[in-house]
């Protein structure tokens, strides 16, 4: 597809944006713990993760910027929170649990995973050419993230009782990141992204309770029908709000400006 | 374009070029273009690299316009490092 058609302009540019949305609050929750993490090694690792995110980020919001006509910054700094298309998991903070980041980060990557493989089969080249190049960059997080879930898991008995504990918060939350928004179908169909909701979960889910298997750590969720709205229809959580106060704090000052 | 291999990598003494990052250069009655593959997407040298490009191939003769595009396909690997960049 060369050209989106207008009536598709709008759930095309929520996909884009909810990955974009979604990498750029991570990024911006990762890079919290620059100079605070337990070691040296996963300060460095995630502050690597954070500069990775939000480019990657900046890179969905280039393409979404481009079909509707404004610029990245724009998009990343200058909505209102209900215009944002994030969801839950990577609002609530982790009150400085190292525990929570990982498993954050886990969910969040097992899920890319899949998101980004759909989208390296849609048929509109930029998306589907810029999903290629980042799907590469994200091995390293998902090995990152897995090898440390296992290593918690197996580790000390606050280590396992910490790691269980932020499984057992964040998973119902995580289950967020599934929630359909409107037009989605018609993507589907229109073969700007491919593929399905149900296998992406079931893929989901299996690999995450590979990993927790080795790890001797357990999830119970079960995925259903959403009674309310979410992040993916521009419902936050009260965390959200904070974090864009926070992160817009100098755009705000005058946008639109080169600092 | 042979300015383009005066261009360093702003963390390493090897051309961009040597490294593999030009993919395509357009020229068009004095407006050039210049297509660059990032190593990686996040790679803080981006911004830097986009305005030496800019700034010496603007100075050449006969030229009005630069326009550099940071493009994803073909993916940059490795293996697109020169003999001489090795």
């Amino acid at each position: 597809m060369i050209e989106i058609p207008e009536k598709l302009k709008t759930p095309f540019a929520d996909l884009i944006l909810a990955i974009a949305d979604d990498k750029l609050m991570l990024g911006h929750r990762n890079s919290d713990w620059t100079g605070l993490g337990p070691i040296l090694e996963e300060d460095i690792a995630f502050s690597s993760l954070a500069q990775d995110e939000i480019a990657h980020a900046s890179a969905f919001y280039e393409l979404a910027g481009e079909l509707l006509g404004t610029s990245s910054d724009e998009l990343a700094f200058g909505r209102t929170p209900e215009e944002y298309r994030c969801a839950a998991i990577v609002e609530v903070p982790d009150d400085f649990d190292w525990a929570s980041a990982i498993c954050r980060q886990f969910f969040c990557d097992e899920y890319d995973m899949l998101r980004l493989k759909r989208m390296t089969n849609s048929n509109y080249a930029p998306l589907a050419n810029l999903a290629g190049r980042i799907l590469a960059e994200e091995q390293v997080h998902i090995e990152h993230s897995e090898e440390w879930v296992v290593r918690l898991g197996r580790g000390t008995d606050e280590a396992r009782q910490r790691m269980q504990k932020a499984i057992d918060r964040l998973a119902p939350i995580a289950l967020w990141l599934f929630e359909p928004f409107d037009g989605l179908k018609s993507l589907i169909d229109a073969g700007l992204y491919p593929g399905s909701d149900f296998d992406m979960y079931d893929a989901w889910t299996n690999r995450i309770q590979d990993i927790l298997e080795k790890a001797e750590l357990t999830m119970h969720v079960e995925i259903g029908e959403p009674d309310n709205k979410g992040g993916r229809r521009g419902v936050h959580t009260e965390h959200l709000e904070p974090l864009l106060n926070e992160m817009c704090e100098v755009y705000r000052i005058e946008p639109g400006v080169a600092w | 374009m042979d300015v383009l291999l005066t261009i360093p990598d702003p963390e390493m003494p090897i051309s961009i070029v040597d490294l593999g990052l030009i993919e395509d250069v357009q020229i068009q009655n004095g407006r050039v273009s210049i297509d660059v593959l990032p190593t990686f997407v996040g790679c803080p040298a981006l911004p830097m690299i986009a305005d030496d490009i800019t700034r010496k191939v603007g100075q050449l003769e006969n030229v009005e316009n630069v326009e550099v595009r940071f493009i994803y396909d073909p993916p940059w690997t490795v293996d697109r490092i020169s003999e001489t960049g090795r």
